[in-house]
C-alpha cells in the first residue's frame, strides 16, 4: 500500500503553510516527519486527517493490488501531541467499547490488549481521568492496534515520555509498522534518526526526501541543518 | 518622565486597539474578504485606525463627564428649590462636585493602584521600566482629565453667572487634589503594604458616605457655601503647593515595579478576571466529581453505543437530573400549594369556569417548557462535549456518519425521556388542579392538550440536541462561538414567546403542536445526517 500526496496546498489568511507537498509514503517503513517550528508539520497532518480541508492538491491511497481510491474516514489514525481519551470511562470499559464499534474478531479481551501495550488489569479498572501521559497515549495507539487503520500520523508522539515509556513505545511502533504507513512528525533529530525508516522534510510548504544513507551516520545533523537553513540563506542573498 | 514615553504608550495603546479591531474585522464573514490580515502590517492603515481610535477616546471621554456632571448636578438641582442657573446654584454644584469627585473619585480609582492590560504589557511583558511607565500614566491621565473637565466648569461658572475663572480653579483644585490622592495611595502602599483601592467593604462604604454628604444636606437647606473656601486663592496656592510636592515624591518613589507586580497579576486583569469567573462557572457545571465515577456498576450486558451512552449517563446522572429533579419540585409544590387552596376555597362558580378553559394555557405552556428544556438541554449538551464528545471527536471513527447517528439517536431518547419526566409533570399538574377546582374541560379537548405538552417535550429535545449536532458551538474552554448557533437559540426564543400571543382554539393550537414537533424533527434529523460528519467537530 502507498499513501500519495500531490500538490497539497494550505494557507491561513495570508500565510502560505503548504505549498505544493508532494510525497509517496510506503506500507511497513516509519517515516519521520522533520521540520522547523511553526512548518507546517501539524497542518499536513490535520489536511491528511480531514480535520481541515486542504485548498488544493490530492491524496490518494494505492491498495496492494494496485487499485487507486481517495481515503475513508477510518483509513487515518491521528494521535495527536496530546493525548485525549474520554476520562469518564476505565480503560477496559473504552477497549471493550472500541472492539465492539470495530467488530475485533481477534478473540483479545480488553485486559489482553491492555497487557500488550503494558497496561496491568488494576490500571484497566481504573478511571482514565487518572491516566498518565504515557497511559493516555498507549490507550490512543491500542486504538489503532485495535482499529488497524493503513495510516497511522503521530504528531510529536514521544517528547513528553519518560525514557522507559517512550522505549515501549518506540517498540511498539516497530512492531506495528510491517501493517500500516506510520508518519511521525517531531524536531527532535535524534528520535527521528533513531525510530525512522526515512526522514522526510518539511522545509518551505513542500516534502523533501532526503539521502537516508546519512540517518544513521555522524554528519546526519549537520547534513539536515543544511538542507533547513539552505534555503532561507538563499532567500537572504536573493533580497540582499 | 519623558516625552518619548508618553508618544510610546500612545503607539503601544493605540497598535492594541487597532489589533484588536484587525482581529475582529478578519474573523466577520463577507468582511473578511476585504480586511486581511495584512492589515497587520500596514503601518499607514494601522496608524489611521489608532488616529480614529484617539479620537473615539476623546469623543466619549467629552461626552462621558458631560454626562456625569448633567447626572450628578443637574438633576439634583432641578429637582430641588434653588435655582439652577443661578450663584446658588454653583455653590450647591461645587458641594456635590467636592464629595463625588474630590474625594469618592480620587479616593476610590488612584491611577497608579489600577490593574490594566497596558500596564501588564509593557511593564511585566515588555520591561519597560516601571516607574517611568507610572509617572507618564498618571501624568497624561491626570492631564486628560483635567482638559475634559476644564471646559464644562468654565461653561457651568459662566452659566451660573459665577465666572468662568472660577470654574477653571474647580478644574485646577480637582486636578491637584487627585495628585494628592496618588501620593497618598503610594505611600500607604509603602508604608503598610495596604491597597484600598478594590476592596469592597472600603468602596461601598465610600460610596454610600459621599453620596450622602452630597445629597443628604441639600433637602434641609444645610449645604454650607464650600465653594468660596475651596476656590480661595489661599486654599488655591497651598493645594498647588502641595500637589508639586506630591508630585515630586512620586517621581521620586520607589517602589513602582513592587506595586505593579502585586496589583498586575495576568488572572486579575480587567476583562480576565470575569472571563476566569464565568469559565469557571461553566467549568464547575458540567464538571464530574470523584462521588459521581463509581466503577461497581454492571454494564457487561451492554454492547458498543449503547453500552457507552449507559456509562455515559449513569456517571453524569447527578448534573443531569438534578436541574430536572429541582424543576419537577417546584412544580409539585406549586401543585400542592394550588391544591391546598382551591380544597381550602371551596367549589368556586368562577374558578370552575376558569379550569374548564384550562386547555387555552397551552400558548403559555409552550414559553414554560421552552424555558426548562432548553436550560436542560443546553446543560446536558454541555456536559456531553466537555466530558465526552473533546475527547472522542479527535478519532476519526466518532466522525463518521453511522457512529453520528447511531449517537445522536441514543442521545435524543435519553433527552426526550428526561424532557418528558418534566412534561409529564406539567401534565400531572394540571390533571390535578383541574380534578380539585372542579373544572369540566371537553374531554377530548383536554387529552389532546395534554399530549401536546408531551410532544412539546419531544420537540425541544429534538432541538436542543439537533442544534448541538450542527454546529457544534462550544469550544474547549466552553465558550459559544458559533454566531448561527446564537442566531437559532434567538430565533427559538421568539418563536416561543410569540407562540404566547397566539389566539387560537386549543384543539388546532395542539394540532399545530404536533405537526410542528413531527415536521421540525424529521427536518432536523435530516439536516443532522446530511450536515453532521462535517460540522460535528472540535473547533
Amino acid at each position: 500500500m502507498q499513501l500519495i500526496l500531490d500538490q497539497i496546498t494550505k494557507s491561513f489568511g495570508s500565510k502560505e503553510v503548504l505549498k505544493g507537498a508532494s510525497f509517496t509514503f510506503e506500507k511497513g517503513k516509519i517515516y519521520g516527519l522533520l521540520g522547523r517550528n511553526g512548518s507546517g508539520k501539524t497542518t499536513l497532518f490535520n489536511c491528511l486527517a480531514a480535520e481541515f480541508p486542504a485548498d488544493s492538491g490530492a491524496v490518494t491511497l494505492v491498495e496492494d493490488d494496485g487499485q487507486t481510491r481517495e481515503p475513508k474516514q477510518g483509513d487515518i489514525g491521528y494521535v495527536l501531541s496530546t493525548p485525549v481519551v474520554p476520562e469518564f470511562l476505565t480503560g477496559v470499559e473504552f477497549v471493550k467499547f472500541f472492539q465492539e464499534i470495530t467488530e475485533d474478531k481477534s478473540g483479545r479481551t480488553p485486559d489482553q490488549w491492555l497487557e500488550l501495550v503494558g497496561l496491568a488489569p488494576d490500571d484497566g479498572r481504573r478511571l482514565m481521568r487518572g491516566y498518565s501521559h504515557g497511559m493516555k497515549h498507549k490507550i490512543q495507539m491500542l486504538c489503532f492496534l485495535i482499529g488497524r487503520p493503513p495510516v497511522i500520523l503521530l504528531d510529536e508522539p514521544l517528547t513528553s515520555f519518560d525514557v522507559v515509556a517512550a522505549l515501549e513505545m518506540k517498540n511498539l511502533l516497530r512492531e506495528m509498522k510491517e501493517n500500516h504507513i506510520i508518519l511521525f512528525s517531531t524536531h527532535i533529530l535524534q528520535l527521528a534518526a533513531d525510530l525512522c525508516d526515512e526522514i522526510v522534510l518539511l522545509h518551505q510548504g513542500e516534502l523533501e526526501g532526503v539521502d537516508n544513507a546519512k540517518i544513521h551516520t555522524p554528519e546526519f545533523e549537520s547534513y539536515i541543518v543544511d538542507l533547513l537553513t539552505q534555503e532561507d540563506e538563499d532567500e537572504e542573498e536573493v533580497e540582499a | 518622565m519623558k516625552l518619548k514615553n508618553v508618544f510610546l504608550l500612545y503607539r503601544i495603546r493605540s497598535a492594541m486597539a487597532g489589533n484588536q479591531i484587525i482581529y475582529w474585522l478578519t474573523r466577520v464573514k463577507l468582511l473578511n474578504r476585504v480586511f486581511t490580515d495584512k492589515l497587520y502590517t500596514v503601518e499607514d492603515g494601522k496608524l489611521a485606525l489608532s488616529m480614529m481610535v484617539s479620537l473615539y477616546r476623546v469623543v466619549r471621554a467629552l461626552a462621558g463627564k458631560a454626562l456625569y456632571l448633567a447626572i450628578i448636578w443637574l438633576l439634583p438641582l432641578g429637582l430641588s428649590d434653588v435655582e439652577t442657573f443661578s450663584k446658588d446654584g454653583f455653590a450647591l454644584s461645587v458641594w456635590m462636585f467636592f464629595w463625588l469627585s474630590f474625594v469618592a473619585g480620587t479616593m476610590l480609582q488612584p491611577v497608579s493602584m489600577e490593574p490594566s492590560q497596558l500596564k501588564y504589557t509593557c511593564v511585566r511583558q515588555m520591561g519597560m521600566n516601571a516607574a517611568e511607565y507610572q509617572n507618564t500614566e498618571m501624568f497624561t491621565h491626570h492631564l486628560a482629565a483635567f482638559a475634559g473637565f476644564t471646559p464644562f466648569l468654565m461653561l457651568w461658572g459662566g452659566m451660573t453667572g459665577t465666572g468662568v475663572l472660577q470654574g477653571l480653579l474647580l478644574s485646577l483644585a480637582l486636578a491637584c487634589v487627585r495628585i494628592l490622592a496618588e501620593w497618598f495611595h503610594l505611600e500607604l502602599y509603602r508604608r503598610f503594604h495596604v491597597m484600598l483601592s478594590g476592596k469592597v467593604l472600603y468602596t461601598l462604604g465610600l460610596i454610600v458616605l459621599c453620596l450622602a454628604l452630597a445629597y443628604a444636606p441639600m433637602p434641609f437647606g444645610m449645604v454650607p457655601d464650600f465653594s468660596k473656601g475651596l476656590l480661595h486663592p489661599v486654599t488655591l496656592v497651598v493645594l498647588v503647593v502641595l500637589a508639586a510636592v506630591c508630585a515630586r515624591a512620586i517621581f521620586r518613589y520607589p517602589c513602582h515595579y513592587a506595586l505593579i507586580l502585586t496589583t498586575c497579576q495576568g488572572d486579575k486583569l480587567p476583562g480576565q478576571a470575569q472571563k476566569k469567573t464565568v469559565q469557571q462557572k461553566q467549568f464547575d457545571q458540567v464538571k464530574l466529581k470523584d462521588s459521581d465515577l463509581d466503577t461497581k456498576a454492571d454494564f457487561s450486558h451492554l454492547h458498543g453505543w449503547n453500552y457507552l451512552q449507559a456509562i455515559f449517563f449513569r456517571r453524569h446522572r447527578r448534573m443531569l437530573l438534578k436541574p430536572v429533579f429541582i424543576a419537577m419540585a417546584i412544580l409539585a409544590a406549586v401543585t400542592v400549594v394550588g391544591c391546598g387552596l382551591l380544597m381550602w376555597m371551596g367549589r368556586d362558580e368562577d374558578v370552575m369556569e376558569l379550569f374548564g378553559m384550562v386547555t387555552q394555557a397551552l400558548p403559555l405552556c409552550v414559553f414554560l417548557l421552552y424555558s426548562i428544556d432548553n436550560f436542560i438541554g443546553e446543560r446536558i449538551c454541555k456536559a456531553m462535549f466537555y466530558n465526552c464528545d473533546l475527547a472522542l471527536l479527535r478519532y476519526g471513527w466518532y466522525r463518521e456518519r453511522d457512529a453520528i447517528l447511531k449517537n445522536f439517536l441514543l442521545r435524543w431518547k435519553m433527552l426526550c425521556g428526561v424532557n418528558l419526566m418534566l412534561s409529564g409533570t406539567v401534565c400531572a399538574m394540571f390533571i390535578l388542579l383541574t380534578v380539585v377546582a372542579g373544572g369540566r374541560p371537553a374531554m377530548g379537548e383536554f387529552i389532546l392538550f395534554l399530549l401536546a405538552l408531551l410532544s412539546l417535550g419531544v420537540f425541544f429535545a429534538t432541538h436542543s440536541l439537533a442544534l448541538y449536532y450542527l454546529f457544534q458551538p462550544y469550544t474547549s474552554d466552553l465558550d459559544t462561538q458559533n454566531p448561527l448557533f446564537k442566531i437559532f437559540s434567538i430565533g427559538m426564543y421568539l418563536v416561543c414567546w410569540l407562540a404566547m400571543q397566539v389566539h387560537a382554539a386549543p384543539t388546532w393550537f395542539a394540532l399545530a403542536v404536533f405537526a410542528v414537533t413531527v415536521g421540525y424533527s424529521v427536518v432536523m434529523l435530516a439536516l443532522v445526517l446530511r450536515r453532521a460528519p462535517k460540522t460535528f467537530r472540535v473547533k
